[in-house]
């Protein structure tokens, strides 16, 4: 049987969300803009949708503007801000999916400032240092996750949040990883907008959200029409959105459990990693979400190890699956302190509610006898990517 | 579903019902390679294959390499990256020529880059809705960078001659956008042939999921990514690529392929059909020449009958009909038809007026039933303004 480790890549479809989604693909077809009947049917799915939606994540319906996905939500987010205004300065942390360094980049080239607050060995967000880049008083925006998806570690949000509003700058998080595994509280969170993705929660790829503060003035990302007050135009992905509530539905009834049953396959994970020679656990020390464990192991190149695993039918990832072969280090593991060598290693197991004890079990034993070889007799081809 | 049993789609325009074979290709891919594409493992390139295998038919079956193509989450999102980022490319000297005729997200979108200094000129159409290529020739030799035009219009279907288009662009080195959505699987599309740097297409307008689309950009075509992050889709569009919707893509082109051409007769036949019951009334018109016209389109003004009573009329009762005052998504903002004003049209008939669009589940019968039932509301509406 084959074990899926990736959970923070995307997530399996779950049947109740397909049965959602099916008779928007099937029989009820109307374009949710459209006035007749089978339109207006739409626009009401789609509607119930965002309720939900909001629902999950305690925001007000009209805060929800649907998006093609997470990346899509985060540029909004950056770029929306930066396009009603003059070339300024931003802050960002240096752990931020690509979707907001890459944004940041790109604004970056327009003539904006990007700070990039210090994060600790553990990969938190250094508060003081936000507060020192702050001090000028003259920052639009701030960027920084509620939880990574590569080491899985949580910030300390009830800290950052006053920060950057006494300063008189927008939040936004990427609140992407944390819903399904954390939860996600945007009012209580102090963001004014945040990133949501619904294939990471079990519903469909090509869809998410950015919720939106009524008081942020946003350019949209993607014009025409002026669906979703103006902020988002395109035809309704009727079925996606659907299939994102359903998703949200979903989880919010099974969230608690959920995260305490891979906190206890996590759990049981790491204390078997830990008996193991030669592994490096990343954030160890740090409040991370429920599921993730990010480790190297010595002499082994985290893509090398990633194949290795793979011909034992277990999917585990080498960091982000964004960034995924590009062979570099993990950047958020370099802005960590974490020496290039090691994070060279890195390999990040993502576990989901349907994974089990014996799972893990299995895993531990695969790893084991890979790491038990001594020289580990690799192929040729995996060799040349093993380091030292 | 009782409340669709009695109503008649003639809305494809707006949207099309999933084509056979397209819901099974997207239940497989989401049951069956749920992994990220992006991901380096067995699932991960399992997905990636189906990814591929939708951009071999796509690229097929409007003549250009797969490898070329760029999955977005709709056709307004594959115009918003070709204008802005062909726009962005260019920089100062960039001039954007297009039509008043356009979808709004060309529109739109041209209006936003036009705020932001970017140089646009846009041509006006005679009274059946086409481009004069003289008045075109000699705008493009005045230093257009990017002509962008819709091949098939959404609200009467006047088709453009693309090639001809082509020409001209070729002749004074500008590049060609092609705004597809309504002409794929209904025309022939040959990005070769008809010299299109750019072409955006969507999957929901024949037979495929909603909230997936694509730009087919050509090579050494200059364009600026418009969404960054993890770097897929070489850089110009980041975001985790929606398999199931990719693969919904694919086997709905596939399913055009075979039937375009035979589907072109049939509705042009259908359509003729349908305006031979209409043209029984006094005081109508039929908007754009039969030449010109894609084969499912029917646009009709109608005198002495209020547009919107029309239209809540014919799209309520025991038999409803699905049909449309225009683009779903101005619909919603109950505007009269910018582009019948454009054809020469009083906005009292622009307003006054009804677009038929048939489809693959359009046969005789629905044909029959929508002419009479329109006939009868006309003259219903007409007996009680008091108008013979």
């Amino acid at each position: 049987m084959s074990i899926y480790f990736d959970h923070n890549a995307t997530t399996p479809m779950h049947p109740d969300v397909f049965e959602a989604m099916r008779p928007w693909l099937t029989e009820r077809h109307g374009n949710a803009s459209s006035l007749h009947r089978a339109g207006r049917e739409a626009r009401a799915a789609v509607d119930e949708a965002r309720g939900l939606v909001a629902d999950c994540v305690n925001a007000h319906p009209s805060q929800i503007i649907f998006t093609g996905g997470g990346t899509e939500a985060d540029n909004m987010a950056l770029k929306g801000v930066a396009a009603l205004r003059r070339p300024g300065r931003m802050l960002i942390s240096p752990i931020e999916h690509p979707a907001i360094t890459d944004a940041a980049e790109a604004l970056e080239r327009d003539g904006w400032q990007i700070g990039r607050v210090a994060v600790d060995g553990q990969g938190r967000v250094d508060v003081a240092d936000l507060e020192r880049q702050l001090a000028g008083g003259d920052v639009a925006l701030v960027s920084i996750m509620v939880a990574n998806n590569e080491t899985g570690v949580i910030q300390d949000m009830d800290s950052i949040a006053p920060v950057v509003r006494a300063a008189g700058a927008w939040l936004h998080t990427d609140a992407v990883q944390a819903v399904g595994k954390l939860g996600f509280d945007f009012a209580a969170s102090g963001a004014h907008c945040a990133s949501l993705s619904s294939h990471k929660i079990q519903g469909p790829k090509g869809v998410g959200a950015l919720v939106v503060d009524k008081q942020m003035d946003m350019s949209p990302l993607v014009h025409g029409g002026g669906h979703e007050q103006g902020l988002r135009s395109g035809s309704y992905n009727v079925a996606g959105i659907v299939g994102f509530g359903a998703a949200a539905k979903r989880l919010m009834a099974d969230r608690d459990a959920e995260i305490a049953h891979m906190r206890d396959l996590r759990d049981k994970l790491e204390t078997g990693l830990d008996a193991m020679p030669g592994i490096t656990r990343f954030s160890a020390n740090a409040e991370r979400l429920a599921n993730t464990c990010q480790f190297a192991v010595a002499g082994y190149d985290g893509e090398g190890l990633l194949m290795l695993l793979d011909r034992e039918d277990i999917a585990v990832s080498s960091g982000s699956a964004c960034a995924a072969g590009t062979g570099e280090p993990s950047p958020v593991l370099l802005a960590m302190g974490v020496d290039p060598a090691v994070a060279q290693g890195a390999i990040r197991v993502s576990l989901g509610p349907q994974n089990t004890l014996d799972e893990i079990q299995q895993f531990l034993r695969v790893l084991g006898r890979l790491s038990d070889g001594g020289g580990m007799a690799m192929p040729g081809s995996i060799s040349a990517s093993v380091l030292g | 579903m009782s409340a669709t049993r009695d109503v008649r789609y003639l809305d494809h325009a707006a949207t099309t019902p999933l084509a056979p074979g397209v819901f099974e290709a997207m239940q497989q891919a989401l049951l069956e390679t749920p992994a990220n594409p992006a991901s380096l493992h067995g699932p991960g390139r399992a997905a990636a294959e189906q990814v591929e295998m939708a951009a071999d038919t796509l690229g097929t079956l409007v003549n250009a390499r797969p490898r070329d193509l760029i999955w977005t989450s709709g056709a307004t999102e594959s115009i918003n990256l070709a204008l802005k980022g062909a726009a962005e490319f260019v920089g100062d000297a960039a001039h954007l020529v297009s039509v008043v005729t356009e979808h709004s997200a060309t529109l739109d979108t041209l209006a936003w880059l036009e705020r932001r200094g970017t140089r646009v000129t846009r041509l006006g159409v005679d009274s059946a809705g086409r481009l004069d290529l003289d008045a075109l020739e000699t705008v493009v030799a005045d230093g257009a960078t990017l002509v962008s035009v819709m091949h098939v219009n959404n609200e009467t279907g006047v088709i453009q001659d693309i090639e001809a288009i082509g020409a001209i662009c070729g002749r004074h080195g500008a590049l060609l956008h092609v705004d597809a959505a309504q002409s794929l699987g209904r025309l022939p599309i040959d990005c070769a042939r008809m010299n299109i740097a750019l072409l955006s297409v969507s999957a929901h307008k024949i037979g495929g999921p909603k909230g997936i689309g694509a730009l087919f950009v050509r090579p050494r075509t200059g364009i600026a990514a418009q969404v960054h992050g993890g770097g897929q889709q070489r850089g110009l569009r980041s975001g985790t690529l929606a398999t199931h919707q990719i693969a919904g893509f694919g086997a709905a082109a596939r399913r055009v392929a075979e039937t375009r051409d035979s589907e072109h007769q049939r509705l042009a036949a259908l359509r003729d059909r349908l305006w031979a019951h209409i043209e029984t009334l006094d005081g109508v018109m039929r908007n754009g020449e039969r030449a010109h016209l894609a084969a499912p389109f029917l646009n009709v003004s109608v005198a002495d009958v209020h547009g919107e009573a029309l239209l809540v009329g014919l799209t309520e009762g025991a038999l409803a009909l699905a049909v449309s005052s225009g683009a779903a998504c101005s619909a919603a903002k109950g505007q009269s038809s910018y582009v019948l004003r454009a054809m020469g049209r009083t906005p009292r008939e622009a307003g006054a007026s009804i677009r038929f669009s048939l489809g693959s589940d359009t046969d005789t019968a629905a044909v029959d039933e929508a002419g009479a039932r329109f006939v009868a509301e006309v003259r219903r509406l007409r007996a009680l303004a008091g108008v013979a």
